[in-house]
């Protein structure tokens, strides 16, 4: 089992997972499968909704949140000793406006690759990658905008690293 | 903001408007983002370092 992190990705019927991916649990999986071939890899969640984001909470019209509802998932990802990453959920995709589709469409390639947590660096990280990893850069402009971020990237680890050490000397350890 | 920054952002802003590719404007945008977060991250740790430098309580 090559992957590291292993995906389920489905729209929300009835509050759960399709019927499909329940009988596709019970055929595929078991408890030497589980216990043996899937630690210390990732679990990850994406979600697609019809009702708003607000509504999955307690006191929203579903009274329950994504988490709630996703709760068999993580004790399939505590059984086989995986990470289970945080959900992706994706709210009502057909009133997102399109820099919201735009967005969303970057942001699940980065579930799908980036490394967790979800930090600001860990973002910037996966953007240098992605953009060095594209061949067609023909433009002087955009190899100059693909400079520019890498060493704003750089700039920002070392202000960070200047305050780590200040605070270390003050022994500031509440972050 | 630095000069760096807002150079950045009004290049990508333009390359969203311009580009005609889906995929590729995605990108755009998503560095768009990023570089305004980063901004924001940049300022405020730049204030929190000031700050602690001219801490007259810890000379």
């Amino acid at each position: 089992m090559q992957a590291q992190r292993i995906i389920f990705q489905f729209p929300l019927y009835w509050y759960q997972a399709p019927a499909s991916l329940s009988q596709w649990q019970t055929q595929v999986l078991s408890n030497q499968f589980l216990n043996n071939s899937l630690r210390d890899k990732e679990l990850g969640i994406v979600v697609t909704t019809g009702l708003p984001a607000k509504a999955f909470q307690a006191g929203g019209q579903v009274g329950y949140s994504l988490g709630q509802l996703m709760t068999p998932f993580q004790a399939l990802a505590r059984q086989a000793q995986m990470q289970f990453l945080p959900i992706f959920p994706v709210y009502q995709f057909y009133y997102l406006s399109e820099i919201e589709q735009l967005q969303l469409f970057m942001d699940y390639q980065r579930y799908l690759s980036q490394d967790f947590p979800d930090s600001l660096k860990n973002r910037s990280q996966w953007y240098l990658h992605y953009l060095q990893k594209q061949q067609n850069r023909k433009n002087a402009t955009q190899d100059l905008i693909i400079q520019t971020f890498t060493q704003m990237t750089d700039e920002l680890n070392s202000a960070q690293a200047t305050l780590d050490l200040i605070k270390q000397d003050e022994d500031d350890t509440f972050e | 903001m630095n000069d760096q920054g807002a150079w950045l952002i009004e290049q990508l802003t333009q390359l969203i408007k311009s580009e005609k590719s889906y995929e590729q404007r995605a990108v755009w945008q998503g560095l768009k983002t990023i570089v305004q977060q980063q901004q924001v991250r940049l300022n405020q740790i730049k204030s929190e370092i000031d700050g602690k430098l001219w801490n007259h309580e810890q000379w």
